[in-house]
This record gives structure tokens, sequence and C-alpha cells, in this order.
């Protein structure tokens, strides 16, 4: 019985913080936990030029990320990329580096698939998030170098 | 074994939309950009992601395994469809899945009937990984879904030109709930 009684009163002491917290981020974005008042998200575009010009140099310091469903993904994807279907709500996989500057990309006209998951990547807390420039189509069309899966 | 007879009917309840699915995602499922070649559309010759273009517009994304007359048939409801509700953001596509050896018969066909839809059909064919993204049946005619805001709201599979009523009977409830 005096179980009864405490119960409503513990469980409403562990919801009442969580309440506060939500009002106080209400004219805000969460962004990696923390609320951020007047956020608002502009993709930071990296030309197929560029992307080319880096992976060619072999650089170290970019993960491209490939939005398409995994089996188009395994047909054909920009080499070394890795791939991160869209998703309406997307869990950021542990493999995906923080330190590095992620460079997503897809198969849109206006990059829409892309520009969608560089936001809610950003919003998990990637600071360093770049939106390839017409996608796939364009890497198509440069005629630059594409792989399989295995 | 009483907590397993309550879970019983939910299990039931959960597993029997999915059994009526035979061909596509199911309802609830994220739409997958795929490229498509586009016979008639805005973008013609060119290799496109319609559900992209689309984005969380309602639309319906229709399949057809090949072509035929009852093919034909339903293309034209289609385009009906989108004509009745295009007012209303409402969009339609249609994609041959037998690939390039129907682009001919596409563009005879949007020309003859007048067709606004886009007309497009599988780069790749039967083969094409878009026939894996989609989960699409090859013993089936044609998967017809319905969708909004990139979730399928209705998975309609296998129909014949005059039960083509059950994809505008779902259209219109959709468009009804996001009004």
């Amino acid at each position: 019985m005096r179980l009864a009684l405490f119960a409503p009163v513990f469980l409403l002491g562990l919801l009442a913080p969580v309440s506060t917290f939500a009002q106080d981020c209400k004219n805000g974005t969460f962004i990696d936990g923390e609320c951020v008042e007047g956020y608002v998200y502009v993709p930071d575009f990296m030309s197929p030029q560029e992307l080319k010009k880096d992976i060619d140099a072999h650089a170290k310091d970019i993960v491209i990320v490939d939005t398409a469903a995994p089996p188009i993904w395994e047909e054909e994807h920009i080499p070394g990329a890795f791939n991160l279907p869209y998703s309406k709500n997307i869990t950021a996989p542990a493999e995906l580096s923080r330190e590095k500057t992620l460079v997503v990309y897809c198969a849109c006209k206006d990059d829409d698939d892309s520009k969608e998951v560089a936001r809610q990547l950003s919003l998990l807390g990637y600071r360093k998030v770049k939106v390839l420039k017409d996608g796939w189509f364009k890497w198509l069309e440069l005629k630059y170098k594409t792989e399989s899966k295995g | 074994m009483k907590t397993k007879l309550l879970i019983l009917p939910f299990l039931l309840a959960a597993v029997a939309p999915a059994a009526d699915i035979i061909s596509g995602p199911p309802v609830g499922a994220t739409t997958m950009s795929i490229p498509v070649s586009d016979v008639t559309g805005p973008y013609k010759g060119q290799l496109i992601c319609y559900v992209c273009d689309y984005d969380k517009a309602p639309d319906v994304l229709a399949f057809f395994r090949d072509t035929s007359d009852d093919t034909a048939k339903e293309i034209i409801q289609l385009n009906d469809l989108y004509l009745k509700n295009k007012s209303r953001k409402f969009k339609a596509v249609a994609m041959i899945i037998a690939g390039e050896s129907s682009k001919q018969w596409l563009q005879d066909l949007s020309r003859s009937a007048h067709l606004e839809i886009p007309l497009t059909y599988f780069r790749k064919g039967p083969k094409d990984a878009a026939v894996r993204v989609y989960n699409l049946n090859p013993a089936v005619a044609n998967t017809f879904l319905v969708s909004v805001d990139r979730s399928v709201v209705a998975n309609i599979s296998d129909i014949r030109p005059d039960q083509f009523n059950r994809v505008a009977g779902a259209t219109s409830e959709m468009l009804a709930s996001v009004r």
C-alpha cells in the first residue's frame, strides 16, 4: 500500500525535470542534447570537383556518405562511400566519425535526401557536414570513378 | 500461459496487415529514392528520381511489370486521377519494370492518350536494384503505392483495370487526411 502511494510521487519527481527541460527549449532546437535558440539549418555544399580532388589525394579527414537504399549502394557508389540510407529519423551509426568532414550525397535532382540527412546529422551533433552539390547524377555526368560493393 | 494468451491477439494484429502484402513495401514504410529513365516527363531522356522530386507531396508511385492493354488502361486511369487532384499538389508517376524495351510503347501511349503524368522505365529492367529496394514481386502485374510525406499509406497490388477504384479510394482517403 505504501509502495503504491510512493510510486506516483516518485514517477512525477522523475518527469518534472524532463518537462521543465522541454519547456526551456520551446523556442529552440535540440542539437546533440543542447537547446539552441534560433537555429536554422543551412546546407554547406561541396562541389564534385573538390570531392574528386580529395579522393585523388587520399584525404583522410573526409567520410563520404551515400543516402541510397542498400541495394542501390551495393550496385554502384562513389569510391569509399559509407551507406547511411535516407530515413526520417536517422540514428547515427557508431562508425561515423564526429571528427571528420562528412560529405553526404544522394540521387536527387535538388539534393533533397542528402540535405535532409545532413540536417539530421547536424542535429545529432556532427559539426562538419557537407552536401555534395548535384549529387550522384552530376558525379555520373562528369564520368568520375565509381565502385561496387565487394 | 495467461501472458501468452494475452500477447497472441497483439501478435496476430501485427502480422495480419503484412500478410496481405504481395508486392512492395508495407504501410508505414519510407519511400526510398530510385533513379528511373524518364520517357515523357519534364526530365525526359534523363535519369531522375521522382520519389525525391515529389518529396513530401501526396502521390501514387505505380510500378508495372510490363506493357500490356491492361497496363495502358491503368496508366490512363492513373492520369485521370492525377488530373482530378493536381490542384491539391497530388503527383503520380508510372514506372515500367521491363526496362528500355517499353520506351517506344510509353511514348506512343503518352501521345495518343494525351497523358500528363511522367512515364518512366527501370534502366536495368527486372534486374534493376529498384526491384529489390521496393521488394517488387515479379509475379504480379502491378503495384500501386499511395504515399505522403515519404511514407506508404496504402499498398494495392496485382489489380485489374476494373479494380482501379481501390487506388482512387485510397488516394481520396489520403488527400482528405492531409487537408
